[in-house]
This record gives structure tokens, sequence and C-alpha cells, in this order.
């Protein structure tokens, strides 16, 4: 691929990728990792 | 002090994201829950971990998908995007305490098993099958009793949620010891398999298991950050090759998806033909005879 082309690409989907991360925030997502990661994830170690 | 960077950086990096003291002291909370916890780390890192100060970005993800109202996880998408876009799988090999701990059992002395390639290369695939099956799709189809789904890769098959969380629960506090049943034994199991086959195969679990491997081998080829050789100084010694612990031939594709970018090739190459570079960046060189040559990009 050439450098250029390929560039333009990795930088044309990280600014993809930082709008998800602001749309994610907007959302109220963190908040509810924060919910999520708060507790103990019974499941997680095997004792749901 | 630098022949060791890495080891440092993943020592301090494990450190620094289970640095919640309390959390190992008797009678202290069981887990940090400040706001530290809305991030994710970029590496797999249990969130029940009594020490844990971010999220596990798989657990998130699965615990959005699992919802009662199946939240895209926009913010944690983006997030390991935008590392996987700028560093590839430079996490695993930098970041990972998971990988780390995997590389430490590597060490004890004992001869080490070489999977042939006709085994080893669809196990490879096996990452892909499990973010795809374990991390999305029965999370994000599979509905409970009470219409809330699972987190299918923590439950089940996770052993860094074992060794992280499970088991210092388990040991420091009664009333968890008390309710463990088969699951408990079941990932027990599992990462009493990982650690036995850790001491033989190097990083077992980033070969074939890894989800978040997996999702980062996705951008290596178009991250940031990336491999070069030089192909006018390279000698085809195979010194990069027969030292790279994921099975890599580092002089012939240096981007290759299975490279965590832990740069040990660049540390034996004699020549010094092997370096990290960034996308888009054109080396010319002069070789000793006059005639310029480009970076393998």
């Amino acid at each position: 691929m050439n450098e250029k082309i390929r560039l333009r690409l990795t930088i044309s989907l990280i600014i993809g990728a930082l709008i998800l991360c602001i749309v994610g925030i907007a959302g109220g997502e963190m908040g509810d990792i924060l919910q999520y990661a708060a507790n103990i994830c019974l499941e997680c170690i095997g004792i749901g | 002090m630098v022949k060791h960077l890495r080891k440092i950086v993943q020592v301090l990096w494990g450190f620094i994201s289970n640095g919640y003291i309390k959390g190992f002291l008797p009678g202290g909370p069981l887990l940090y829950s400040g706001p530290l916890k809305r991030f994710c780390v970029p590496g797999i890192n249990c969130h029940s971990c009594p020490g844990a100060l971010m999220s596990c970005p798989v657990g998130a993800v699965q615990s959005l998908l699992s919802g009662r109202d199946r939240r895209f996880p926009f913010y944690v998408v983006g997030y390991l995007s935008a590392i996987g876009l700028f560093l590839g799988r430079f996490i695993c090999g930098w970041l990972c305490l998971f990988g780390l701990i995997q590389e430490l059992l590597y060490k004890i002395p004992t001869p080490k098993v070489h999977i042939p390639k006709k085994i080893d290369m669809p196990l490879r695939y096996l990452k892909y099958t499990v973010l795809v099956i374990l991390v999305i799709f029965l999370p994000l189809f599979y509905r409970g009793e009470y219409g809330i789904g699972e987190t299918f890769f923590c439950k089940y098959l996770c052993p860094a949620g074992t060794l992280e969380g499970g088991v210092p629960l388990v040991v420091f506090n009664d009333a968890m010891h008390a309710s463990i049943g088969w699951l408990f034994r079941w990932k027990v199991l599992i990462l009493i398999l990982f650690i036995l086959s850790s001491i033989f195969i190097y990083r077992p679990f980033c070969k074939y298991i890894c989800p978040l491997g997996a999702f980062y081998s996705l951008f290596q080829r178009i991250s940031l950050l990336r491999m070069s050789v030089d192909k006018s100084t390279c000698i085809n010694c195979g010194s990069c090759s027969n030292v790279c612990g994921m099975d890599v031939d580092p002089h012939i594709t240096p981007d290759n998806a299975e490279c965590i970018r832990c740069g040990e090739c660049m540390k034996v190459c004699p020549t010094r033909s092997l370096k990290f570079t960034r996308t888009g960046k054109t080396e010319k060189r002069i070789n000793k005879q006059g005639s310029s040559t480009c970076g393998e990009d």
C-alpha cells in the first residue's frame, strides 16, 4: 500500500475512533462502566 | 537499565494500574470504586482485582452489550481502536500485566515446547473466534431469565480475572470463600492450565486466546508505530527469528499481526537493521556503496 494513502487512512481512522470516544462519553457510557466496575463482578471471578 | 527497560515498564505499569493498596489490607474496602474506574486500562486487567484502579476494557464491552438495553460500547471501542491505530500490539508487549506474568513463568528453566506450524497457525485464529463469539456475539444476543445477558468471556474463560480478582478475594474473604462452586473450580482449572503451559510455551494466552490482542492485531498493518527492516544492511542471519517468542520472522514480515512490538529482535540484530518507525516515514539511507535504499514500510 502506498505510504501516503496508508498514513491518510490511519489518521482518518484515528479521527473516527476519537469521535466514537466523544460520542460514548457524551452518552454517559463512562458512568455505566463505573457502575459496573465499582462492584465485584462475581461472574468474572467465577462465583456467579 | 535500558537492557531491562521493557520489564521495568511492565512491572511499573502493573503496580500503577493495581495501586489501590487499601484493597489488600484486612478490613479495608474490597474494591476501589472511585472516579478512575470510569477509564479502561489498555491491557487485560480484571477490575475485580482488589488493587485495580481502572476497568478492564474486555469486561466493559461485555457488560455494555449484555445489559438490558444493549448499549454499543462507543467509548471503549473508540479508545481501543485509537490505541491500536497508534501503537498496534505494542500494549501487549509493554503494558499487559498478564503478559508479564506469562513471560516470567516462561523464564523457569525447563525444556521449551515448540508447537509445529501446522497446529500453531490454525490455533492463532482461535483468539479472533473468542473475540467474536464470547466477547461480542453471546453477550449481545443471549438473554437470561431477567432479560440480562452474561459476560461470557469473563465468566467462563478469562484466567486473568481468576488470578487477579478471584483468587485474592477468595483467599482473603471468608464470605467469598464460602460461596465458591463449580464455576470457580472450572476457572481455577483454566488458570492452572495456562500457568503450566506458560512455563513451556511463550505467552500461550496471548498467542491463542486473548481477544484484546486479536483486536489490536487488526490495526497492526496500519498503525502509526511500525517496525521496519533496512534491507540494505540485513544479512538474513535469522537472529531476530530465533529470539522471537511469538514465532514471527521480523526480517520478512516486520508488521506481522502476531508481533507484540517487544523489540527483542532489535536487541539481537547484529547490523541494527530492525527498528521502530512510523507510518509515512520513508527513510533513505546511503549505504557504503553509495546506492540509496528505502526502509521496509
